[in-house]
C-alpha cells in the first residue's frame, strides 16, 4: 500500500489521466485515421468514446475491488502469483517500448520543427534525463506537474486549433462513411490505441486519496482527453480535407503552423505551440518512466523504486535510438497501436470478468 | 550472433551516450546506494550494487570496442 505521504486528490487524478494520455499520437493522429476511416475520421473518434470510457469504468471498479491495494498485488489475488507477475511484467515492458517510441517521435518533431542542427540523440537523452529527475520525485510530484502542464498548455492548444477556423471547409466531411461502417469503427478501435496512458488508472488509483469517488472524475479525464482528440481531427480534416490529411507526415504540426490570430498580431504561432506542446509531452515520458520503476519495484518486493527510473534510461533510450528514421517509427506506432488496443480493452474486461467469477466483491477481500 | 548483436549495441550508442550512462550508474552508486543502506534496505541495496557495478562494466566495454573501431 502507498505511504500516506503518496497521495492525491481526485482532481489531480483528472488532470494526470489528461496529461498522461495526451502524447505525440495527437499530433499524428489525424493521418493514421483518415487512412484508415477517410472523411469519417471524426466519426471513428466519436465511436471510440465509448469503448475508451467503458474501459475506463472497468479499471476504476476493478480498482475498487481492492481498495488501497497496488495492481502488482490484487492481479496476483486474481489471477495466480506467475499469471500477476507476467501481467505485471507485460505492463512494465508495454511502457518502456512505449515511452521509447514517444521518446523518439517527440525529438523527431522537435529536430523538424525547431532545433534543425541538434543530433537527436543530445534531444533523446536530455528530455529524459530531465524526466527521470521528476520521476524520482515520485507521484505528488509528477501529478503536480500534470496540473501545471495542463492549465498552461492545453487552452493555448485549444484556442490555436480553434483559430484555424477561417480556413474550415465543411464539405471537406463528405462524403460520409465513404469506406463503410466496419472501417470507421475498426478506426475507432485505433484511436484506443492512440490513448495509451488509459491503462495508467489502473496504477494510479491506489495512489488516490478518496479512491470511492474516483469514478467521475477518470471518466471526465477520458472524455476531456477524447474530445482533445476529436477537437484536432475535426479541425485538421476540415482544414486540409482527406487527400492532403494522409500526404502530411505530422497533420497535428501543419494545422498548428496554419493558425492565425484575428488582426496578425503574432506570426509563427506554431514554433509558439512546440514549445509549449513539449510540456504536454513531458507527463506521458515521466509517468512511463515512473510507472514500470514502481511495477518492477512492487514485482520484486523491494520498498524503493526511484533507482529504477534511473536503470530505465539507457533501456528506453536505445528503444529510442533503433528506428532509422520517422517512418519506422510511425511503422512501430501502427504495430503497437493494437497491442496498446489490447492493454487498455481487453485486459481489464479480463481481470474484472475472473475477478467477479470467483466471487471477490467491492470491499470484501479482506483489506 | 554475437558480433552481431555486438556492432548493434555499438551503433546504437554512442561514446557522449556511453558516458552519461556511466555517470547515471555512478550517480546511482555513490548517491542512491549509501541513501539505501542507511534506511537498512540491504536487499534492494544489494541489486543496486549489482545492477550498476555490471552497468558501468557493460558501458566500459563498449567504449574499449569503439575505441578499438
Amino acid at each position: 500500500m502507498p505511504k500516506i505521504n503518496d497521495r492525491i486528490d481526485n482532481l489531480t487524478l483528472f488532470f494526470a489521466i489528461v496529461a498522461i494520455i495526451v502524447e505525440t499520437g495527437l499530433l499524428v493522429a489525424p493521418r493514421v485515421l483518415a487512412e484508415e476511416a477517410g472523411a469519417s475520421a471524426w466519426l471513428s473518434v466519436i465511436i471510440s468514446f465509448f469503448p475508451a470510457m467503458a474501459a475506463a469504468f472497468l479499471m476504476v471498479r476493478l480498482s475498487q475491488l481492492f481498495p488501497g491495494e497496488e495492481f502488482t498485488a490484487y492481479s496476483r489475488k486474481i489471477i495466480g502469483k506467475w499469471g500477476g507477475v507476467a501481467l505485471s511484467l507485460f505492463f512494465a515492458s508495454y511502457w518502456i517500448i512505449n515511452n521509447g517510441r514517444i521518446v523518439r517521435s517527440f525529438a523527431d518533431i522537435i529536430k523538424t520543427t525547431l532545433l534543425f542542427r541538434t543530433p537527436l540523440e543530445i534531444i533523446m537523452l536530455s528530455f529524459l534525463i530531465v524526466a527521470a529527475y521528476l520521476a524520482r520525485g515520485g507521484i505528488k510530484a509528477i501529478a503536480r506537474f500534470c496540473v501545471i502542464a495542463f492549465i498552461i498548455s492545453i487552452p493555448i492548444g485549444i484556442i490555436l486549433v480553434l483559430t484555424t477556423y477561417q480556413n474550415w471547409d465543411f464539405s471537406n466531411l463528405l462524403p460520409i462513411m465513404e469506406k463503410g461502417w466496419p472501417k470507421v469503427i475498426l478506426a475507432g478501435l485505433l484511436v484506443i490505441g492512440q490513448s495509451e496512458g488509459l491503462e495508467s488508472i489502473l496504477f494510479l488509483l491506489p495512489f488516490v486519496k478518496k479512491p470511492q469517488k474516483s469514478l467521475s472524475y477518470s471518466l471526465a479525464g477520458v472524455v476531456f482527453a477524447s474530445s482533445l482528440l476529436f477537437l484536432v481531427v475535426l479541425a485538421t480534416l476540415l482544414n486540409f480535407g482527406v487527400t492532403e490529411t494522409v500526404r502530411l507526415t505530422i497533420p497535428g504540426i501543419s494545422l498548428i503552423q496554419s493558425a492565425e490570430l484575428p488582426g496578425r498580431f503574432l506570426e509563427r504561432l506554431g514554433s509558439l505551440y512546440i514549445t509549449i506542446w513539449i510540456l504536454i509531452v513531458f507527463p506521458t515520458v515521466v509517468a512511463f518512466l515512473y510507472l514500470p520503476s514502481i511495477v518492477l519495484a512492487q514485482t520484486f518486493k523491494l520498498p524503493e523504486p526511484r533507482p529504477f527510473v534511473l536503470l530505465l534510461i539507457p533501456l528506453v533510450y536505445l528503444i529510442a535510438i533503433i528506428p532509422p528514421n520517422l517512418i519506422t517509427v510511425f511503422r512501430l506506432s501502427e504495430t503497437m497501436q493494437w497491442i496498446n488496443t489490447g492493454a487498455i480493452l481487453i485486459l481489464p474486461l479480463l481481470l474484472y470478468g475472473i475477478a467477479r467469477l470467483r466471487g471477490l466483491k467491492p470491499g470484501g477481500n479482506g483489506c | 550472433m554475437l558480433k552481431i548483436i555486438m556492432d548493434w549495441l555499438r551503433e546504437s550508442f554512442d561514446l557522449a551516450s556511453l558516458m552519461i550512462f556511466i555517470t547515471i550508474n555512478a550517480y546511482l552508486l555513490f548517491i542512491d546506494l549509501p541513501s539505501l543502506e542507511r534506511q537498512k534496505i540491504q536487499g534492494e541495496a544489494k541489486i543496486i550494487k549489482y545492477l550498476g557495478w555490471g552497468g558501468i562494466a557493460s558501458y566500459l566495454g563498449l567504449i574499449i570496442l569503439h575505441i578499438l573501431g
